[in-house]
């Protein structure tokens, strides 16, 4: 289980339907990632006057990169246990799960390349 | 103290019967979801947006799956909390796992024949908070090929979305640190709100308070409204020397008798001196009736009722921010920073207070006197009370009656004969008798002499 370890750079993952240079042999169905996070409230405060004012609310675009980034270790992760070369057709999806409070979420297919 | 510990009591078993409950519910959906991925057949399922080459295809369909999972309480009471202090929600995660492989089998199912479901898509609506919602959408095909793919097509169970934390360790953990926070910030907001009374001129005070409670305090009633006992009582603060009033001495007092049995009074906004009629009912004589009385007027002089007051919008609204909904939690979690807050500051307040007391009733008589008559009273009506009331704001009455007896020795305060309240308040009426004729429509109320 070696690919277990896979990282994001060493498995590619693309939200085309196709490696380019490669040919898929075979479709192992579907893989997901997600991530729920929240900021503190210090963050909501900041945010509110952000909010205010207007401009980027840098916390939590933190957040968002910080989630994602996670979502797509797991993501890989997922298809490093299916033994996967590569994840084709990723897309990202968001969900508000509780008050403050995001998921975001990464699904994609599974392959192995010729 | 006391009023926390209920609720509190409660509030502990319904979350806990909520925690048990999710858990069973999880469980249970777990299992049904381990059977049902097993019975289906494998079918391909891809996010690809073409059909494969390899098939011949025979139709089409697009297919969906929507599930909505509420979560039960205790999972979103330590979601409340894990917002407050910021970070991963792992009780959420594994519910969201779930939601995606119940959605997912639910439009495998009515894919049912298909072969492969291509070009599948998920989404989320939002309902309402403390509910986790899952549409899959794609389209089935038809093909010449059998649905049994024999690839893992169910999405996988290896639990690699969720982080495996024990929820009560992530519960105790997430309430120590938001209790921790609250605390801070409510200590320090105790010196902000300590600024802010000493800024609010009495005038000011008076025209907020009226504002905000308008039915409550009373528009400065006249001599025929006020029950003669609370003639007496305002005539007996307006007869002590202004130069002993300190700043107090701007309000214009108003002195309500409240018909309750426990040995109590109160200083509100706006100069209202509340006293209940079961202490005139404690109180002998009437150089102990100004020594409370005297310890309330202290009160205004440290701004006290102010204080209390804003600590206690502080409190609220902090726990308002997170938990606006649940109105029960809300108080209650507001009431514990507020009592620890308040603990240490209330006792300097209450013996500031007894300072100013003791001035007053010097200033009125010439003669230090009772002045911790009825203290030594309450003291030992408490004694026999639970341990619980000595937790509480106030200092232990014992301890004042010491501090109060030492300053009267330190200073070498003359004694004196002190007047017996029943003698004051008959010579009080005799005055009023012979200067006019409301007399005839005075009744008593109970308990007041």
């Amino acid at each position: 289980m070696t690919k277990n370890q896979n990282t994001a750079a060493e498995l590619p993952v693309v939200t085309i339907s196709h490696i380019p240079g490669r040919e898929i042999s075979e479709n192992l169905g579907i893989v997901f990632g997600s991530s729920v996070r929240s900021r503190s409230f210090l963050f909501d405060i900041f945010a509110f006057f952000k909010n205010l004012f207007g401009g980027e609310v840098r916390s939590y675009t933190r957040l968002l990169e910080q989630a994602q980034t996670e979502a797509l270790e797991r993501l890989v992760k997922q298809a490093g246990v299916m033994d996967a070369d590569a994840v084709v057709d990723v897309h990202f999806s968001t969900s508000q799960v509780a008050y403050k409070a995001a998921e975001i979420f990464a699904y994609g297919t599974a392959v192995r390349l010729k | 103290m006391q009023e926390l510990f209920v609720p509190g009591i409660m509030l502990m078993i319904l979350i806990g019967i909520a925690f048990v409950t999710g858990r069973l519910a999880e469980a249970a959906h777990e299992r049904a979801l381990r059977r049902d991925e097993q019975l289906l057949p494998n079918q391909h399922l891809s996010t690809e947006d073409h059909a494969p080459e390899d098939i011949v295809l025979r139709y089409s369909r697009m297919v969906t799956g929507k599930v909505v999972i509420g979560e039960d309480r205790f999972r979103n009471l330590l979601a409340r909390l894990r917002i407050f202090v910021g970070g991963r929600l792992g009780a959420h995660e594994a519910t969201i796992t779930r939601a995606k492989r119940e959605a997912m089998l639910r439009m495998r199912t009515d894919a049912k024949g298909a072969s492969h479901i291509t070009g599948i898509r998920m989404t989320t609506a939002q309902l309402g908070r403390g509910m986790v919602e899952m549409m899959v959408s794609g389209t089935a095909l038809y093909t010449d090929k059998r649905p049994s793919g024999g690839f893992p097509s169910a999405l996988p169970d290896d639990g690699i979305n969720i982080s495996h934390k024990n929820l009560l360790v992530e519960f105790t953990s997430a309430s120590a640190a938001f209790l921790f926070i609250c605390w801070g910030i409510y200590a320090a907001s105790g010196f902000a709100v300590e600024w802010a009374t000493r800024q609010i001129s009495i005038e000011d005070e008076i025209a907020i308070w009226s504002d905000l409670e308008g039915d409550y305090i009373i528009e400065r009633r006249s001599d025929d409204e006020r029950s003669l006992p609370e003639r007496y009582i305002l005539d007996l603060i307006n007869s002590i020397p202004k130069s002993a009033l300190g700043p107090a001495a701007a309000y214009d007092f108003e002195v309500v008798i409240i018909p309750d049995e426990t040995p109590n009074a109160a200083a509100l906004p706006g100069g209202l001196i509340l006293v209940h009629t079961g202490m005139l009912e404690l109180v002998d004589t009437e150089n102990e009736l100004l020594s409370i009385l005297g310890h309330e007027i202290g009160h205004y002089n440290g701004r006290d009722h102010l204080e209390g007051l804003g600590r206690q919008a502080v409190g609220v609204a902090l726990s308002a921010m997170m938990f606006q909904a649940d109105a029960v939690l809300t108080t209650w979690i507001a009431g514990w920073p507020k009592m620890l807050a308040d603990l240490d500051y209330s006792r300097s307040q209450e013996l500031d207070a007894d300072k100013w007391g003791l001035d007053i009733v010097m200033a009125k008589y010439g003669h230090a006197t009772d002045v911790a008559t009825t203290f030594a009273k309450l003291a030992m009506m408490q004694e026999d009370e639970s341990m619980l009331d000595y937790l509480g704001t106030h200092p232990h009455p014992m301890d004042r009656v010491r501090r109060l007896n030492k300053m009267v020795a330190d200073r070498n305060l003359p004694l004196g004969e002190p007047i017996p309240l029943q003698t004051a308040f008959e010579r009080y009426v005799d005055a009023l008798e012979g200067q006019s004729t409301i007399y005839d429509e005075y009744e008593a109320p109970e308990g007041s002499e």
